[in-house]
């Protein structure tokens, strides 16, 4: 009964053709060097920009750092092995070592936070790319990247500087109410977020997947 | 304080309309400056927290303070306790402390250490071994509070230390002990469940005060370091900072507070810095600025006589029993001397008497610390405010 409801949805075409063709075209599309690129900086600008986030990555404004540390200077704890897969909270771990840039830049290293920021990262580069991609076809089968973007938004939630998420303290202003009501919901922002971007890339990639179809059905034209 | 000075008055005089002040207690005689003209025993609300000592009562008051637990955030040891503590010399220290960083420190059995705030507020909780003694130094950020315990489990008779639930009660930092499992809000001391639900752990005194005033009078300090076992970015508050331009003071000096407290009072602004006083049941709350200009306070507190003594060497107030050798004792200050006025002994600013006929006795300290009005307020609404 079910496979008969997505045949009738989708014209009658098996729901794993779709999913091979659109896996095909986003091979594919990563075969361009373009694409490949807009992949990684995005993903690049985004683990930097989660990091940010997180606390993972500090500006200090009012302390010199320098008095603490060498400037520059790299720490890495000898009881790394110890701490690298500790949580802090769901879904963020502690630091295992820290790089002292400037005396008013630090950038902390855990190695699960980046794996995951790279993750998401990655999802945000391919909605992104998919979107880029679709540009270069008819104007009514484009697709818009915003699903992807704004699922992304949660993600950036999660971190706590201390007894106190990062956002309570640098957008919610210490509004009590919304404070409680977002940590009562917190753990589930990262799983938001990576179902957000995963279901928007599916939908843009199976639109993407529709329009190379029908553009080659018809005179071709390089999507390069 | 201008005419107010000397007295003690419930938090919100207003509402004292509807309660009675049968409880009122003059404190009698007390014609040196600074010392207490009257002392009211009363409260703004039904006093829960300080009129009953009843078993069923208090585990009412437990019950409450355990569903009011809120999640702060972090999982538990999110904010990692420090139970391998290692020191600098005071030389090493001053390379990365100021003078005006913040500093709580302790003299604990001829041991005299010092904890910055600025890596305390990555923790907030050292265990230390003290001469083979158990103790836990604790700080929490959000209600600016420094408080130094020892205990024993009621399970097992063990020594008590302690970890971070990642909870709030108040808006303050919940312990967990790891003998029990059971949880302890920093400012209230007391188990409010688990298996030592009920106990009430004892205070040590640690001084709130600044790295330059604490090397001064302790020269020989020894202070925590930063080599913790973390990577922390110490010398960054989150919450901002104490020393520096207001405009950075995003939490400690701003009203807003992020999570709900039981109760609430504006009697001061909601971070105004008070000497939090609990004795038998009763608490008063001294105000911390105008109090380094009074200097001393003879009062009455949960029926016993009590002295609150300004330390200007560390910016700090002590509070003893001012009872000794079995009579009650009348302190005044001239400049930097503490003298009883019934037998003419002088005493130091730790409640020890230097000469005259006391001497060699030393006072019983009443377990006191700083802390941010709206939090006192919170766990105790019936206090007493000193004003």
């Amino acid at each position: 009964m079910a496979e008969e409801r997505i045949l009738q949805a989708t014209g009658g075409v098996q729901l794993n053709e779709i999913l091979a063709s659109m896996k095909r075209n986003l091979v594919q599309m990563l075969t361009i060097s373009k694409y490949r690129k807009i992949v990684l900086i995005v993903a690049i600008a985004y683990v930097v920009v989660y990091l940010l986030a997180i606390q993972d990555i500090v500006f200090v404004a009012d302390r010199d750092l320098g008095r603490f540390n060498a400037i520059p200077s790299i720490q890495i704890l000898e009881n790394w092995r110890e701490l690298i897969f500790r949580p802090r909270v769901t879904f963020y771990w502690e630091a295992i070592g820290q790089v002292f840039l400037t005396n008013n830049i630090v950038v902390q290293f855990s190695v699960p936070n980046i794996l995951l920021g790279s993750l998401m990262g990655t999802l945000m580069g391919l909605n992104v790319a998919v979107a880029a991609y679709s540009l270069s076809c008819a104007r009514g089968c484009r697709v818009r990247p915003y699903g992807g973007i704004i699922g992304a938004l949660p993600s950036f939630f999660t971190g706590f500087a201390c007894c106190t998420p990062t956002f309570v303290v640098a957008i919610l202003g210490g509004n009590v109410a919304l404070s409680v009501g977002i940590l009562s919901v917190r753990n589930l922002f990262i799983p938001i977020a990576i179902s957000a971007m995963v279901l928007a890339l599916l939908w843009s990639a199976q639109k993407m997947a529709a329009l190379v179809d029908l553009a080659s059905r018809g005179p071709r034209k390089s999507l390069a | 304080m201008g005419e107010d000075r000397g007295t003690v008055i419930p938090a919100k005089k207003s509402r004292l309309s509807g309660f009675s002040r049968r409880k009122f207690i003059a404190a009698s005689g007390l014609g040196a400056a600074g010392i207490l003209s009257a002392f009211y025993f009363g409260s703004i609300t039904p006093s829960e927290t300080s009129q009953s000592q009843s078993p069923a009562f208090e585990e009412v008051i437990l019950n409450k303070f355990a569903k009011s637990i809120q999640v702060g955030g972090p999982g538990k040891d999110g904010i990692p306790p420090i139970d391998n503590p290692k020191y600098l010399a005071v030389g090493e220290a001053n390379k990365i402390l100021t003078d005006e960083d913040v500093v709580f420190g302790l003299e604990h059995g001829g041991v005299v250490r010092a904890y910055p705030q600025i890596v305390m507020v990555w923790h907030e909780i050292v265990n230390e071994n003290i001469n083979g003694e158990r103790i836990s130094i604790t700080y929490c950020p959000l209600t600016g509070s420094a408080v130094g315990f020892k205990g024993l489990s009621k399970v097992n008779g063990e020594p008590l230390t302690f970890g971070t639930s990642g909870n709030l009660v108040n808006s303050n930092l919940l312990m967990y002990d790891r003998q029990s499992d059971s949880n302890w809000p920093q400012i209230l001391g007391t188990a409010i469940n688990g298996l030592n639900k009920g106990i009430t752990l004892n205070h040590l005194p640690v001084v709130w005060t600044t790295w330059g005033l604490w090397k001064e009078v302790h020269p020989d300090t020894q202070v925590l370091s930063t080599d913790t076992g973390f990577v922390k970015i110490y010398g960054y508050d989150p919450y901002g900072s104490y020393t520096q331009d207001p405009a950075n003071n995003y939490y400690y000096r701003n009203p807003a507070i992020y999570f709900p407290v039981l109760y609430s009072n504006d009697r001061f602004h909601r971070k105004k810095v008070v000497t939090g006083v609990m004795h038998k049941g009763s608490y008063l709350a001294i105000p911390k600025g105008e109090f380094s200009s009074i200097q001393v306070a003879n009062a009455t507190l949960g029926g016993d006589p009590i002295v609150a003594i300004y330390d200007g060497g560390l910016d700090t107030t002590r509070v003893f029993l001012r009872r000794a050798a079995g009579r009650e004792l009348n302190f005044q200050i001239s400049g930097t001397k503490v003298t009883d006025i019934e037998t003419g002994s002088d005493w130091s600013l730790k409640g020890e008497a230097l000469s005259g006929r006391l001497s060699g006795t030393k006072l019983t300290a009443v377990k006191s610390f700083d802390v941010m009005w709206f939090a006192w307020f919170a766990f105790f609404p019936s206090t007493l405010v000193y004003g």
